[in-house]
This record gives structure tokens, sequence and C-alpha cells, in this order.
């Protein structure tokens, strides 16, 4: 246990972990829309850029601060993957929304919200014309995903993949232990289990380091409760996305626990992928 | 008495129906597939709005009227008015109005210059004193208990399954071997079972020969279907069809895939003459559960209830939508028409006209499940999506008049032959049909010049 609250430089490699998860991001659309036919217009796809990209370039121009676009490109990527729509403006709005949030929203000067998750949430509480679509990864790509989760483990160390670490240990935990409560056969909890939309958002929302607690302890602890309140509302109160929803509920309990625990701030290393290649 | 539950399994058989023609916007709808292809089907039609549910279950049981029973997991107790009996002509028109559609157009003379193919009571007492108490002794608690149109209908809790397995046994029903663990399951998700068995003398004075689709209406949270309970013992595969319905908005599953089916191909003029659409629709289903490797459910229709284009049947009556449990739209009395219109052969049947917005969305669900496949009960959301959608595919008959020029040649021997060999491609992709066997079944016209030679018959297997 102790030797999984080394430094979080410790396990990484010199790139940027931004860089990995665009790639995967990426990947994911791609494979998605070609083999699963998940329907991802091009005009959502283009909306949730351009918006995304044109806030950060604003509000960085207005706040005169480098620009930063690819945290902006991996939140888009995330809305684009998570978030479905009647027509584009939706999904323009919660990039605007996600990427106006870590400007405005803030305490301590640190923003408050994981950004794509409030910005998906956002929109999904807004209308009924948005909805996420837990069900559309389906269940065959739980292993790439979990091994797409480890290489970003090995980027980030385990220290800082805490929080997804222990949300996904906990909330196995409390599905195996519902199955086995109910009397359920194995097949009930490992089909919730490996359902493609946990685990991306365990490996690719819940992971931000910058939103997430600053020392290892907050990070252990806040990861296990995103989890219990998943766990609680999707089994007890039946809502569908329940995650996401558990993540944005959250997110002030991250200032509690950076009270109770401080710890180093975390900043983007900004290495390039080319560094690898040297 | 014995008798054997049916779990939730509501088999529809029949045979296939083609209808006349009707006329459709883009083409002429000449043929539908509906359910009864599919042996070991049910169908469900699955009203959400907010936290209200109506759910329909229907069932074409064939066997002996006294050996039908049917155990659902409910969420709550149910009182007599939640429980309604209704009609199996409502439910074909929802299944003619939503099924899989062909649709046929004529080539033009090539020689022409312009070509559009598209333009642009009260309750019965039924169980006996010593049946209660036995019951009582089991831990089993008879919660409510009606008489409803055919049907002696029982709503049970249980405090351990054991016991409510004991009592169902002892009264007559037969339960699989593996039910045990499942309704464990279901009661300590705080769930009520809905058992519902035939009464004999209210069958027979009813003068029904089938038994009609129990309706149940409740407030709950969940939006879901139990179909564990179905597949304890089932032998092979089942078929279900969904047919939810929504104030605006398609419904697809949380815990599955919900993948569309393939639409919209042309598809070889020999599919109608020879009467094979049905064949064509339960091959490509088939096809396609074993491409997504029975893991998904199929959208086939996606439809706003106010019109269709083209339609296999017209929309339903606000009356018939009110009869499944839509109870958002308004009764008409003066609505007459309650039955699919029909044409006679080579006449035009003009589109229905809308009698105003009813805020009703389709959304028709088909899967083939089984234990291993569909391991958890169906969990659905309502999306935003109300882009329309249906399971369309097109012939295209060739000109077979006279064309006596360039682009009549052109037509002839390149187009034509062209077309022909993309859709026997395209429909052996979709059925995994020998394309060998569809190629020789595609009727050339008359005077095409592209003869067949005897002697390149190799040629046709080599690169398909």
């Amino acid at each position: 246990m102790i030797s999984l609250f080394k430094p979080a430089t410790a396990l990484t490699l010199p790139i940027d972990p931004r860089y990995y998860q665009l790639l995967v991001q990426t990947g994911l659309l791609t494979w998605g829309i070609l083999f699963l036919q998940i329907h991802v217009p091009a005009t959502h796809v283009a909306a949730a850029i351009i918006a995304a990209l044109g806030t950060q370039v604003a509000f960085t121009h207005y706040l005169k601060l480098p620009a930063n676009l690819l945290s902006s490109m991996n939140s888009s990527l995330s809305i684009i993957l998570l978030l479905h729509a009647a027509n584009e403006y939706w999904i323009a709005l919660a990039s605007v929304i996600a990427i106006s949030s870590k400007f405005l929203l803030r305490y301590r000067n640190r923003h408050i919200f994981n950004p794509s998750n409030f910005g998906i949430v956002s929109v999904l509480m807004i209308t009924p014309s948005a909805w996420a679509a837990p069900g559309q990864w389906g269940q065959a790509l739980w292993i790439t995903l979990l091994l797409a989760g480890c290489g970003l483990v090995l980027l980030m160390g385990v220290s800082r993949m805490l929080t997804s670490l222990s949300f996904l240990l906990v909330f196995s935990g409390l599905t195996f232990i519902r199955a086995a409560w109910l009397g359920d056969p194995l097949s009930i909890p490992a089909h919730q289990l490996q359902n493609g939309a946990v685990l991306i958002f365990a490996f690719f929302m819940l992971s931000d380091p910058m939103t997430t607690p600053n020392t290892p302890w907050g990070r252990l602890i806040f990861g296990s409760w995103v989890a219990i309140l998943s766990g609680l509302l999707h089994y007890a109160f039946y809502i569908p996305n329940a995650f996401l929803y558990a993540l944005a509920f959250s997110m002030p309990i991250v200032f509690i626990l950076n009270h109770y625990y401080q710890g180093q701030r975390y900043h983007w290393q900004h290495l390039h992928p080319r560094r690898l290649l040297k | 008495m014995k008798t054997t539950p049916l779990l939730i399994l509501f088999t529809v058989l029949g045979s296939l129906f083609l209808t006349p023609p009707a006329l459709a916007f883009c083409g002429f709808y000449v043929a539908k597939a509906d359910t009864s292809l599919f042996n070991q089907s049910s169908q469900v039609v699955y009203v959400r709005d907010g936290n209200r549910n109506v759910v329909t279950m229907a069932s074409d049981y064939q066997g002996d009227a006294k050996d039908f029973a049917m155990i659902v997991p409910v969420p709550t107790v149910l009182k007599r008015k939640q429980i309604h009996i209704t009609n199996h002509a409502v439910l074909k028109h929802l299944d003619d109005y939503s099924a899989p559609r062909l649709v046929e157009y004529h080539d033009a003379d090539p020689c022409q210059v312009a070509m559009m193919y598209e333009m642009a009571p009260a309750a019965a007492p039924m169980v006996k004193r010593s049946a209660k108490q036995k019951a009582k002794s089991l831990g089993v608690t008879i919660e409510a208990q009606y008489t409803v149109g055919e049907y002696d209908i029982l709503l049970l809790s249980a405090k351990e399954s054991g016991g409510l397995i004991s009592w169902l046994k002892s009264e007559g029903y037969k339960l699989p071997r593996g039910a045990e663990p499942v309704v464990s399951s279901y009661l300590k998700q705080d769930m009520k079972f809905f058992v519902a068995k035939v009464n004999l003398k209210k069958f027979d004075k009813s003068g029904y020969t089938r038994l009609r689709p129990v309706q149940i209406a409740y407030n709950h949270k969940k939006f879901m279907l139990p179909i564990r309970l179905g597949t304890v013992n089932a032998k092979g595969k089942q078929e279900l069809f969904i047919y939810a319905l929504t104030r605006k908005g398609r419904v697809e599953t949380t815990n599955y895939r919900t993948v569309k089916l393939p639409s919209g191909f042309d598809i070889p003029a020999y599919i109608k003459d020879k009467k094979l659409f049905g064949k064509f629709y339960k091959d490509m289903f088939k096809t396609q559960v074993e491409k997504h490797h029975g893991k998904a459910v199929f959208l086939e229709y996606a439809w706003d209830m106010n019109w269709c284009d083209p339609c296999a049947a017209d929309p339903l009556s606000n009356n018939e939508l009110r009869e499944l449990g839509v109870f958002w739209v308004q009764s008409s009395p003066a609505q007459t028409s309650q039955t699919t219109r029909k044409a006679a052969p080579g006449t035009i049947l003009p589109r229905p006209v809308p009698a105003r917005p009813q805020n009703v969305f389709i959304s028709r669900l088909h899967l083939r499940y089984d234990r291993n496949s569909f391991p958890e009960d169906l969990m659905f959301q309502t999306t935003g999506d109300n882009a329309n959608f249906q399971g369309r595919y097109v012939i295209r008959h060739p000109w077979t008049g006279p064309a006596q020029c360039e682009a009549g040649d052109r037509y002839f021997n390149e187009e034509l032959p062209e077309r022909f060999e993309k859709e026997a491609r395209q429909l052996a992709k979709l059925t995994n049909w020998d394309i060998s066997d569809i190629r020789k079944l595609q009727k050339k016209p008359g005077h095409t010049p592209f003869n067949d030679d005897p002697d390149d018959s190799w040629i046709d297997s080599l690169w398909k």
C-alpha cells in the first residue's frame, strides 16, 4: 500500500498524458463509429471541438494566459464520446459550459468541477433533448478499455490514478456484493462491470488530476465515495448514467479532502510526444 | 388442476401475410414482415412517461387454455383498476404499422430526360381459505386477487423464495428447475409477483378463441422489463418485440447495445414476386444477431406516431393508443376507423391525414435472447432522439419497354447488369444466402442484352 503513495513522477514516462488520452479517445470514437454503429454526426464533433477551443481561446486571451488547447481537446472528446443530443447546439453548449466552468467556477484558485463532466451533466439537466448512452459501448470492449486504462496508469503513476482505481475497486466490490446478496449468478455483475461506459468514465474522466484531491489518501477516499454514490443512485434510485451525476455532485468534497489532506497540486508536464522519439 | 406456467413468454405464431399495395410518398409499399414470422416470440407494449408505466403483455399461446399461466415480477402490488385486458387487434395494428417494409419503384423510360427515384368488476374470491392459510404458513402473502376478463389474477409477496415456490407448486403451478434463485433475487429487490391463469368458465363464456393481452399500469421509477424468469429453462433463444411509446423520443436499452437494423437497401425484385420478404426479414435478422454476437437489441422502427411514410398500416387512432395505455392522448368518439385501411389491388390509397399532433413516439425494439447473451433484465431510458427510422427495403423494377437510344443501350448493357449484381451482393450480405442462388433467381428483363453464357457458371462462385 505504501509503495502506491510514492510521488506521482516515480512511474511516469516523459510524455504529457493528455496526448495519450487524446489518442485513446480518438481511437474509441473511430471504433465506435465503424464497428459499434454509434451515431456521431460530423456536425456534433465539429460543434464540440470548435466550441471548446473557441471558449478556451476567448478566456485565455482575455486573461492573458497561455492558450493550453490540449486539455480542451480532451474535454471536447469526452463530451463527444459520452453525450448525444437531438442537435449540435446542445453539444456545443456542453463544451462551452465545460470550458467556462474552468475559469468561472473557481475556489481557492482551482476550478471546482471536472470540466467535461460538468458540461455533460449540466446539459442533461437542462434539456430532455440530450442524453448519455451508457449501453452504446456494449460489453465486448472491456479488456481493451482496461488495457488502455493501464496505459494511463503507467503514464500518470498509480498514485495520481488512485481516484480511478479506488472507484473501480469499490464499484466492483459493491456490484459483486449486491449480486451475492441477491443470489444472482456471476454473469450478472460481470455484465454490469464490463459496460464500456463505466470504464471510459473511470479511466478517462474521473482521472483528471486537476480536479481530484491533491493527496493519495484524498484521492482514495474521493474515488471510493464516487463509487458508493454511483452505486446508490444506480441500484437504489434506478438513475441511468448515475456515475456522471455522482461525480458532479461530489466535487465539493474535493475541497474538504484537500483541507484535511494537504498536498502538492498537479501541473501538467507539457511534454510533447516527440520527446519519446528522441 | 395442472397448470403449466408460461413465464413471461408469449408465443406469436401465424403466417406471413401480404396486404394490397398502398400508396406511399417514396415508392409503393408492397409488403411487410410482421412478428408472426418468429416462433417463440413475445410482444410487449411499454408506455412510459415520467414514472408512469403501462405494460401490455401479449400472448398468442397456442395450447390449451387450462394449461396457461404467467408469472411476472412487478414493482408494486396492483389494485384491480391497474389491471386491464385488451384485444389482439390493437397489437396487430401496432405490429403492422411498425413492421419492416418492402417498397417498390418502377424504372422510367431511360430515353426520357429526367428520372427521379425519390420525390423528394368486483374481485372474485378464487383462493380458498385453506390455500390462504397455507400461503401464510409458507411466508407467502396473497396481497390481492381479482378476476379480470378471462384471467384469475393473484398478486403475491413473500418473505423468501422457497416458500413462494412451494406454495405455487402446491397450487398446481409447475415452475422450472432453477427458478428459485431468480424468484429470490426479485423478492430481495422488493418486487411482487403477478400471477395470472385462465378462469375457464369466464373464458368459455367469453367466446374468445385466443387469450387476450394483459395490461398493467403503475407508478414506478424503474424503466425495465424482467426477462430472467423466462430464460431459466427455455429451450433455445426467444424472440421479444418491445413497442415503447413515449411522449417524445426514442427508447434504448442502457445495459445492452441498441443498434439499428440495416435499412434502405435495394434488393432484387424477385423478393416480392416470390413472396420472400418474410424469409428475407427473418434471415437478415438472424445474420444481424450473429454479426453482433447475439448481444444487441435492434431498433426496427422509430417514428412519430402521427404519420408514416411509407405506411405499412395506418397510424393508430387515438382510441387505440389510449387502449394501449397512452394516457396523454384524448380519446375521440368521432373516430370511426379503428382498423387498417386496405386498398384494392391497383388502386391508390391516399396518405392518412393526421388528426392532430399526438405526441406519441414509437420505438420498436427486437431482440433474440437467452440466459447467456442477455443475463440481466432489460433496463431502458428515453432519449431526446426523435429522428425517424424504419426498416425499409427497396425493389426497383427495370424498364421493360422499348428504348432505342444511346441512353437505352447504356441502361440495358451497363447500368442494369451492374445494378443486378449490386442487389445480389447486397442481398447475400444481408441474409447470408448463397449468391449463386440469388443470381439464378434474379429475373432478367425480356430483351436485356446480358445473356447467360452456360459456360460461365464457374465464374459466379469465383469471387463471391
